[in-house]
């Protein structure tokens, strides 16, 4: 019913794996979200997709048409994320699609599994319990390879001026298969990496949910998200850093801190207490939404749960936020070194 | 009441209005919308602009401000730089009115802020240039002068208000296309009145002299501080830079850079660097294209550059800004003709160098070499003196002391410091020993004037080598 007072971002799903945001900021944002099973495997992911876009034609192509991009591990995804004129992130796909089929030859040379640079990386692989001792065999090698860049299932979104043939470049590299998400959450904090009372850590939280998904329920979400960092920041005064990884059925924090065990009990004490998102909520999203920073995470997130991003502030009840908040189930617990 | 009344509006209208500029080319067709208001100040006033800047940011957090700026969606960004400062925001199109409104609102209470927010302002001021010594002093003597500390009085803000933030003075730019019910509402809007006299009495004057001594020079390989010239031609300014960063992102990627524009013809450079990127620059003279793949490379740069400027305008404000104070034409074209790219640019860096954490270069002429009597302009095309022995090997005494000799014949009674470091309390005076013993080395063997070296003693920095020395001559000590 709302989705009628809504003025959205036009939103496309082709299939399931290829998501686009026809937006006129004059380039293309894209990104490939490569899923880790269970959240595991980042170091075979990443020297695969290290090695796959260490090929000398496709850094020339990027070279020449300008194409920057970022590979790291975030949350439960290895994602490549990246930037460019449409004309050129065209080339790149299509040499990207060239790489993909020149890439079984250096398979039999073997790969060196790396692990992702992102800095908040040991987190990620301790709450998921990624183990990087495992050796992987070729046949390992090469199934993954095969799983994700050969058959589909990585979700590729596209946001700015997407013509036609980027459209159909994209296509071809997720294929005609549509894969659902697949995630499995962590199963908790782990007895391994207990964290100490002072020292590096983050507060890991995830809110959940079985219901349906809507640009409300977001914006609900996000109001949610920012208080509570707002809350450890402002009022605390331990922890000012986060990064959301938006999920199939949620949406997980991984704030920074340098006092783990009291950022955990004051991110309890908000999260266990009664939350009523302001209506204005709305103006606030949008702002965050459209801003440099977060084109990515926010149109990652409206491609994960395959919901449109609103680009005009609407009305709102508080009764229809408290509504879409009381569902959310929530999670949170601190790791550090 | 009605006579007061009028001589209010009378008052203000004599202090005329903003001029107000609608771009329509900036973040065309998104659903937010990016409004500044900026004014222009002199360019030794940049410090000062930084502090309101602050301030702006301290009294946004007022209980009603702050709930406003909440139901709007506000986002705030400043600005701070040798044509003015600006304060800005990100707002949703349909709060487009509400947030001039509250720009206004927000820069009218600065002339009420209390002293003690002031001062907040000035200490944030501050420590965020606590640990940037060299570009700050780059940034100084770039402007003809040397950084020698700068007092700071809530009546300097406040006359800096009265001189430069009248509301005649005033620019207010609007992004993306407005209908004309909307450009007459922000035309009827009033700006902030500042009245000619505004005091404070009891006010303290804070100094800038600062709590740090030095930089952690010992983090990084290489370090540089260098402000490049640009062209003349606004959107060459843009190109000149994107293929300078391409080919140097190709050839030598730096650790980590950061960078603005500063004045009209230069660009402001700071970077971490390896032995590779810190010699690519050294040797860098002109940027001219070497085939046709680079020239390709080099306009697809500037294409996306210019779309990324155009799309989040928030985030260059170094470059939108002062395009508007100045006046000119702000407006990038597509693309370049082909000549100018094949005739490229020459390539001209200034600043401090150093390597290896033991040379240091300064290759900053200062801009009016008439005004400085002979020795003093020898030695400013001269390095300054300033050495780091990690403690390996012997220290070059010979070379120490003819720096030490040619710094203190042009600088004459302004003294060199030998530093050393301590671990302990226990360890500090045998290494003051071993200093004053050094010091009386250079003054018997190499003959320098007593009073040209003295000898301070330092607590160790983290990284640091316990036996490291190092021979510091500044001429604003």
């Amino acid at each position: 019913m709302y989705i009628r007072l809504l003025a959205v971002l036009p939103f496309i799903s082709v299939g399931q794996n290829l998501h686009l945001y026809p937006q006129e900021i004059g380039y293309v944002i894209w990104g490939i979200y490569h899923p880790l099973q269970y959240g595991r495997y980042e170091a075979l992911a990443y020297g695969i997709a290290e090695r796959l876009f260490s090929d000398s034609i496709l850094r020339e192509v990027a070279y020449i048409h300008n194409i920057h991009y970022v590979i790291q591990r975030v949350g439960p995804w290895l994602v490549i994320q990246g930037t460019g004129m449409p004309e050129g992130v065209y080339a790149f796909f299509t040499t990207l699609k060239g790489a993909i089929e020149r890439f079984p030859r250096q398979l039999q040379q073997g790969i060196r599994t790396k692990l992702s640079p992102h800095p908040l990386g040991p987190y990620f692989r301790w709450v998921y319990e990624d183990t990087l001792t495992e050796t992987y065999t070729p046949l390992m090698v090469s199934q993954a390879f095969y799983r994700y860049w050969c058959e589909g299932q990585l979700h590729i979104f596209l946001r700015g001026r997407i013509p036609m043939l980027l459209q159909r470049a994209a296509k071809q590299l997720v294929g005609n298969l549509s894969q659902p998400f697949e995630y499995v959450p962590p199963n908790g904090p782990s007895g391994t990496y207990q964290p100490p009372r002072k020292g590096l850590g983050v507060v890991y939280v995830r809110w959940y949910s079985e219901g349906r998904l809507s640009p409300i329920s977001m914006i609900a979400l996000w109001s949610h998200s920012q208080a509570l960092l707002r809350f450890l920041c402002e009022e605390r005064q331990i922890a000012c850093r986060a990064t959301w990884v938006p999920l199939p059925n949620g949406l997980e924090g991984w704030i920074e801190t340098g006092l783990p065990a009291a950022a955990e009990q004051a991110a309890r004490d908000f999260l266990s207490r009664p939350y009523y998102p302001s209506p204005h909520s709305v103006a606030g999203f949008i702002t965050w939404a459209h801003t440099s920073d977060n084109l990515h995470t926010a149109a990652w997130w409206a491609a994960v749960w395959g919901v449109a991003l609103p680009t005009e502030v609407f009305s709102i009840s508080p009764h229809q936020l408290r509504k879409s908040m009381r569902r959310w189930k929530m999670v949170a617990f601190s790791i550090g070194e | 009441m009605a006579a007061c009344h009028l001589l209010f509006l009378g008052l203000i209208w004599a202090q005329g209005l903003p001029s107000i500029h609608y771009v329509p080319e900036l973040r065309s067709q998104s659903p937010v919308r990016w409004i500044a208001v900026a004014w222009s100040h002199s360019p030794q006033k940049w410090p000062m602009g930084e502090i309101i800047a602050n301030a702006l940011i301290l009294r946004a957090q007022d209980r009603d401000l702050a709930e406003k700026a909440e139901s709007l969606g506000l986002r705030l960004y400043t600005w701070s730089g040798l044509e003015g400062a600006a304060v800005a925001v990100t707002v949703p199109r349909v709060y487009t009115i509400p947030a001039v409104k509250w720009l206004y609102d927000l820069l009218s209470r600065l002339q009420y802020l209390p002293p003690y927010l002031w001062h907040i302002a000035w200490r944030t001021h501050h420590r965020a240039w606590e640990g940037f010594s060299l570009e700050r002093e780059l940034l100084w003597r770039l402007g003809g002068g040397r950084f020698s500390g700068v007092g700071f009085s809530v009546d300097s803000a406040l006359s800096y208000l009265q001189q430069y933030m009248s509301t005649a003075c005033l620019h207010l730019i609007v992004s993306g296309t407005l209908s004309i019910r909307d450009k007459n509402q922000i035309q009827a809007l009033r700006p902030p009145f500042i009245p000619r006299e505004i005091s404070v009495s009891n006010d303290s004057v804070l100094s800038d002299t600062p709590s740090y001594e030095e930089e952690n020079i010992w983090a990084y390989p290489a370090y540089v501080v260098l402000q490049i010239r640009l062209p003349a031609y606004w959107p060459e300014k843009i190109a000149f830079l994107q293929a300078f960063l391409v080919r140097w992102m190709r050839e030598a990627p730096p650790l980590r850079w950061k960078g603005s524009f500063w004045g009209n013809d230069s660009y402001l450079l700071q970077a971490r660097l390896d032995g590779r990127s810190y010699s690519f620059l050294r040797g860098l003279m002109e940027l001219v294209p070497r085939d046709s793949i680079e020239l390709i490379a080099w306009k697809s740069a500037y294409t996306t550059a210019c779309r990324h400027l155009q799309a989040f305008p928030e985030y260059f404000m170094d470059i939108w800004i002062p395009a508007f104070l100045r006046g000119g034409s702000y407006t990038l074209p597509d693309s370049l003709p082909h000549e100018v790219w094949q005739r490229g640019w020459p390539f001209q860096a200034q600043g401090i160098w150093l390597w290896n954490d033991w040379l240091h270069l300064d290759t900053v002429q200062v801009a009016d070499s008439n005004s400085l009597s002979p020795s003093r302009a020898s030695a400013a095309s001269a390095p300054i003196p300033d050495f780091i022995w990690t403690g390996k090997g012997d220290p070059l005494l010979s070379e120490w002391a003819s720096a030490i000799q040619l710094f203190w014949n042009a600088e004459r009674s302004i003294p060199c410091e030998l530093i050393g470091y301590y671990k302990s309390l226990r360890d500090r005076t045998r290494r003051l020993k071993y200093l004053h013993e050094l010091r009386r080395r250079l003054i018997r063997e190499y003959h320098i004037p007593p009073q040209a070296l003295r000898v301070t003693l330092r607590p160790m920095t983290p990284g640091l080598p316990p036996k490291a020395l190092r021979l510091k001559c500044t001429s604003d000590s």
